[in-house]
């Protein structure tokens, strides 16, 4: 548990890029049903 | 009375805030030892888990109360005339509120063509609704970088005065002049294009060198790191006692102290820079960090870590006042109204405030020579095609 927690910790700097990929991939969806 | 282990005058190795085994302990006691254990969760559950519900039901009677129904995925809101799931417009408050939240500034400058090109919401609405998230949206955050510390009110009163006296008028031009979509698409490509050149410009040598508090700043930021992560520790760079101090305060002049660095700013300057980037801003509905932050970095050389203690409380300001004017002054003084739709803004800044208050609390994790040059990039391409789409109407909507 202690080692998970540090790898997720040494990962936070990776967030903004995974927030935004799925920020496009919702977007993306949102045009092809809505729209 | 702690065990040691036979070990007479030596200190227990029991961490104080767990007792030991048979010992009876108060609710109280319980809970302080919670708090100390996690202070993060803790803050989470008492700060923002309250405000994120609270808007967020604010904005379900509101639209019981203004529309009779809940909008969402089958039903239209009604001033933006779109259908939206809610829990889009929660993932659209919450990623925007934390990509800008890392650079200090609200989530308007990415909510705001977000809500026009891809929820199609593009009547003159959208900005006074956009006013309502920068508004929210910097609350959570507010709240993080004031328990870090990261706060003073003294560089942030002249600027917020500025706002005050120039967000009035941004509405009416709005209005006037602004009211078709393609020219304010137009404007907005251009703010969202100098956003770019300035994140990407920032991390270039050429940029660092140039200014040398940042340079030092920055050497100093990155050995933290490398310490932190050689420990095996998550790699902040900043300090825990870090704190911006007010070092002389006057109508001229301010000085201000953070980290061994010292930046003085002439107070009338401050004020105009307010002034000018809050009759712009509330213009076109956004809370303002997009001129704000490269005016600051640029004139004083302020690293992103203290420039949010400056740019938070100014959008909220500005966001503000600007919203007073949309819904009251304007059509007062002009007879035109111009309602924002308060469900959809209350929705998209539920999730803005969570987003908002994550960044603060992992912006100090996260280096700006990553994150400066990948949302340029996208704030850059987003900019260009509204900029082209003002000349040349391109084969798809944007």
């Amino acid at each position: 548990m202690g080692k998970l927690k540090e790898i997720g910790l040494q990962l936070i700097p990776f967030l903004p890029f995974l927030i935004l990929a799925v920020a496009i991939v919702v977007a993306i969806y949102h045009i092809k049903f809505y729209w | 009375m702690a065990r040691n282990d036979g070990k007479m005058g030596q200190k227990s190795e029991l961490p104080m805030n767990i007792p030991p085994k048979g010992i009876a302990v108060g609710q109280n006691q319980l809970q302080e030892s919670f708090g100390a254990r996690h202070p993060i969760l803790k803050e989470f559950l008492r700060d923002q888990i309250p405000m994120i519900t609270g808007v967020f039901i604010l904005g379900v009677i509101i639209s019981y109360v203004n529309y009779g129904y809940l909008p969402g995925a089958d039903q239209s809101f009604p001033v933006a005339g779109v259908r939206i799931p809610i829990w889009h417009l929660l993932w659209m408050g919450f990623w925007t509120g934390y990509t800008m939240g890392l650079v200090g500034e609200a989530a308007g400058i990415f909510s705001l063509p977000y809500s026009m090109s891809v929820l199609q919401f593009t009547s003159v609405g959208v900005s006074p609704t956009s006013l309502i998230i920068t508004f929210l949206n910097p609350f959570g955050a507010l709240l993080g970088f004031w328990r870090g510390k990261q706060w003073n009110l003294d560089l942030a009163l002249w600027l917020c005065l500025g706002a005050v006296l120039g967000s009035p008028i941004g509405p009416f031009i709005r209005v006037y002049l602004l009211s078709n979509p393609v020219p304010f698409k137009g404007i907005i490509g251009i703010a969202l294009f100098l956003m770019s050149v300035h994140l990407c410009i920032q991390v270039t040598p050429w940029y660092l060198n140039k200014t040398a508090r940042q340079r030092s700043f920055k050497e100093k930021f990155d050995k933290m790191m490398k310490e932190c992560l050689q420990a095996g520790k998550a790699p902040c760079g900043l300090p825990a006692d870090f704190r911006i101090v007010t070092l002389e305060r006057s109508w001229k002049r301010l000085r201000i102290g953070y980290w061994g660095e010292e930046q003085s700013f002439n107070v009338p300057v401050m004020l105009l820079i307010g002034f000018l980037v809050g009759v712009i801003a509330s213009a076109l509905g956004v809370g303002g960090g997009f001129l704000l932050v490269p005016i600051l970095v640029s004139l004083f050389g302020l690293p992103m870590y203290v420039l949010v203690a400056a740019t938070i409380p100014y959008v909220i300001t500005l966001s503000i006042t600007g919203l007073i004017s949309y819904t009251v002054t304007l059509p007062l003084l002009t007879g035109v109204s111009v309602s924002p739709d308060w469900s959809f803004g209350l929705f998209v800044a539920s999730g803005a405030i969570l987003g908002a208050w994550l960044a603060s609390k992992t912006q100090k994790f996260i280096p700006e020579k990553y994150l400066k040059p990948m949302l340029g990039v996208v704030t850059g391409l987003v900019g260009l095609l509204y900029i082209i789409n003002y000349f040349w109407k391109l084969p798809f909507n944007v």
